[in-house]
């Protein structure tokens, strides 16, 4: 028995208990389904994610090496299968925006009130479209490092680099960041002031 | 660190990340640095933005969902599907044959999702609906319309639910249940009984009350709890009623408004304008000030208090306090009294009338009276919380002795006999209260065998001359009670301007006696609290903290909880032992039973 009722649960299924696997679920699942948001910014996709996360985790527990902590290797599975969803989904928004501009605007008849809800939500979706124009790699591990609040070590376990390697991508993640946040704020109040 | 490492700059945001060392080293840096300086503040401010976004969230049924979908594709058998199909007792497999297989999935998918809710869901009208609008999927050809609506009520109730027709009809039961809630007279039994009805009605059994949602269930154990404020209590009366999907109703907060202001910060508070006045000028003599309109909030605030009394040193802490408050400033001008130099000198004046209350014979004769009129009228007002028969009778037999000591002492006094009468007569009557009605086996004595006539025939001068006293109030009710229950024609029937009496003083009383026990020592905390925010005098406060914690010693003695009542004396003592406060409270504690 160790410390870590996750690490003991996994460990017993992986010596063939189903109904620590059904437990792990039961303890995991927020867990994955977050992780998965914060890369993915899309809540069905999330879900999916999370979901078909426990499927190959049960497929190929015996992968795991039972020694390396197995939220590390877990997360590694969450966090490569979102990624890999989001690149297909952004070759798929390409390929609609593309056609889209085929199209001619529709412009929204808007309410007041909407465009006060849409005032009070307009730093939210500033942050998360900075975060949406991050490369896949650097979501990750801020939404590892940022939200998860897993350590730069165990983020370079999670992702399979080296430590240096992690540091350098969050320094540069947070600078662009910072770069798209600060020029979308401008963009927007050059728009006011014209 | 002589060169720029900005990779590091990352690893100060979050904690953790260094030792103390290299934390030092990264910090002396920057102080140096003024470029890694500015990107470590854009840092900061990006970490700060990223802290915006909202926290996601799987809603109950996607768990559900989740697990059931992992369990179905690795083949690993789910307890928790195991368990919601035990619970509802559904033989999902019979309902196979009239289902295509997606219909069959949904209707499987949508049960058990409800079901898997029903200890947590609070919207248990809307988990009805959606079990119902599930079951009502099932339209396999072998079952009836009436087998179909039997099966359906059927797994609602094995979920805890009542058909949706007995809806309304449980609606005006949970009303009523809630109608008691807020009556003045219920005992411990009652309340649980109350407690147990509300949450059978909203849906959760007596016996897994433990699986009710926890506020709820906490709001019920506080109905009528001592300690509450009254905004606790509003909060928490509003709180049961929108939980049951009913509104607090106008009237009540009416009520409150009108008698709260009134009754704020007075333990027994019925005087009449006569005596006010005369209790006024004498406590704003023994402080040493003269009514005038100089000193017009001090009386305001000395209206609020019950015949106080004074030794010597609090007295002349008192004097001082008010002099120096009401020294005249550099300019001349008089210092504005501040609505919480007000409270604390009614605070302090009340400390000295708990001490009078249990000082009795050491009291002038005026003194006394008041005081048994005072003990008789709160007797009164709050006879119905006294749960024990046997010890109601001794307080009223107390009472009834001290008045008629005043009698014998006072009598001459007109003033001194009308009230007398008065509060003889409220003792009288609520000797009547409760009574059960009478039966013809019956062979208790007295009171019992009198008729509704000759009940009333010598309290008639009441209702004629107080009106509006409690003792025509109670007079009445029994008067009343007696006429419903004989089972013979009334030969001579309440009048209808004594109904119409009866009627107006019984709603009115009612909820004098509602703001009476929504009034506790927790309206003072609040402001002592303000006391100690904006007035640096630590012995004041200390004094007024004493004399609440010995209020509510009282209350709580007098509502039975002697270890409660003990605790409040033991710190009064841990605040000063000194004091006379801390004297009252020993001889307090002593006298609680073990």
């Amino acid at each position: 028995m160790s410390d870590d009722p996750i690490q003991d649960l996994a460990l017993a299924f992986r010596g063939g208990d189903s109904e620590a696997f059904v437990q792990l679920v039961e303890d995991l699942q927020d867990r994955f389904f977050r992780l998965a948001y914060r890369i993915t910014h899309d809540h069905d996709a999330a879900l999916d994610v999370a979901q078909d996360a426990f499927v190959k985790i049960h497929d190929r527990i015996d992968r795991w090496d039972g020694q390396s902590r197995f939220t590390s290797w877990a997360y590694r599975v969450v966090t490569n299968m979102a990624i890999d969803l989001l690149r297909k989904q952004k070759r798929e928004t390409k390929a609609r925006e593309a056609r889209a501009l085929e199209q001619p605007e529709v412009v929204e008849d808007r309410s007041e009130d909407s465009l006060v809800a849409e005032e009070r939500a307009k730093l939210v979706e500033q942050v998360k479209a900075a975060i949406e124009a991050l490369p896949p790699g650097q979501r990750a591990i801020v939404a590892l490092r940022h939200y998860e609040g897993c350590t730069l070590k165990e983020i370079s376990e999670i992702r399979g680099c080296a430590l240096g390697t992690v540091k350098s991508t969050l320094h540069q993640a947070f600078r662009s960041l910072r770069r798209t946040l600060g020029s979308e704020t401008l963009q927007r109040a050059g728009q006011v002031s014209a | 660190m002589s060169e720029c490492s900005l990779e590091r700059l990352p690893l100060l945001i979050y904690p953790g990340e260094l030792n103390e060392d290299e934390l030092h080293e990264l910090r002396v840096h920057l102080t140096l640095c003024s470029r890694c300086e500015q990107v470590h503040a854009e840092l900061e401010a990006v970490a700060a933005q990223l802290d915006l976004l909202p926290e996601p969230q799987m809603s109950p049924a996607e768990r559900r969902s989740l697990l059931a979908e992992v369990a179905a594709a690795t083949g690993v058998e789910d307890a928790g599907v195991r368990r919601a199909l035990d619970l509802v007792g559904l033989d999902l497999s019979g309902l196979e044959l009239g289902l295509e297989d997606d219909l069959r999935a949904s209707l499987r998918e949508r049960v058990l999702s409800r079901v898997g809710l029903a200890g947590t869901d609070e919207d248990l009208s809307s988990l009805e609906s959606e079990l119902g609008a599930a079951l009502d999927l099932v339209a396999t050809p072998a079952l009836s319309e009436d087998a179909r609506a039997g099966l359906r009520d059927g797994v609602l109730a094995r979920v805890g639910l009542a058909p949706a027709r007995e809806l309304e009809h449980q609606e005006a039961e949970i009303g009523a249940a809630l109608d008691l809630v807020a009556a003045p007279a219920l005992s411990e039994d009652a309340r649980a009984s109350v407690r147990e009805g509300v949450l059978a009605r909203v849906g959760l059994a007596a016996q897994h009350a433990e699986e009710a949602p926890a506020d709820l269930a906490t709001a019920l154990d506080g109905v009528e709890a001592p300690s509450l404020s009254e905004d606790a209590r509003a909060g928490l009366r509003e709180g049961v009623l929108t939980a049951v999907g009913l509104s607090a109703t106008a009237p009540l907060e009416h009520q409150e408004a009108e008698f709260a202001p009134a009754l704020d910060g007075v333990e027994a508070p019925v005087l009449s304008d006569d005596d006010r006045a005369r209790l006024r000028e004498g406590v704003l003599a023994r402080v040493g000030l003269t009514a005038s309109a100089s000193n017009e909030p001090v009386e305001k605030a000395l209206d609020l208090v019950p015949a106080p009394t004074l030794d010597v040193r609090e007295r002349t802490q008192l004097q001082d306090e008010v002099a120096a408050q009401t020294a005249p400033a550099a300019g001349g001008t008089l210092i504005r009294f501040p609505r919480w130099i007000l409270a604390a000198a009614a605070a302090l004046l009340l400390s000295g009338t708990v001490g009078l209350y249990y000082a009795g014979s050491q009291q002038s004769p005026g003194d006394n009276t008041r005081l048994a009129f005072l003990e008789a009228e709160k007797l009164v007002r709050t006879a119905d919380e006294i749960g024990d028969e046997t010890k109601a009778a001794h307080l009223v037999a107390s009472a009834r002795e001290r008045i008629e000591q005043v009698v014998l002492t006072q009598g001459a006094d007109p003033e001194v006999q009308r009230r007398a009468k008065v509060e003889l007569m409220a003792l009288d009557a609520l000797q009547f209260r409760n009574e059960p009605p009478s039966q013809g086996t019956d062979i208790s004595p007295k009171p019992l065998r009198r008729s509704p006539e000759s009940f009333l025939r010598p309290k008639r001068v009441v209702l004629e001359r107080y009106p509006e006293s409690l003792a025509a109030h109670f007079v009445l009710r029994r008067y009343i009670d007696l006429a419903a229950q004989r089972e013979t024609p009334v030969s001579s029937p309440v009048l209808p301007s004594e109904a119409e009496i009866a009627s107006v003083v019984s709603s009115s009383l009612e909820a004098d006696l509602d703001v009476l026990r929504a009034k506790d020592t927790l309206v003072f905390q609040v402001e002592v609290a303000d006391l100690e925010k904006h007035f640096g005098a630590p012995s004041l406060v200390r004094t007024i903290r004493q004399a609440l914690l010995i209020q509510r010693g009282l209350h709580t003695a007098e509502r039975g909880d002697a270890a409660a009542a003990r605790a409040c004396y033991e710190q009064v003592l841990v605040i000063d032992a000194e004091t006379r406060a801390a004297e009252i409270a020993r001889e307090l504690s002593a006298a609680l039973p073990r």
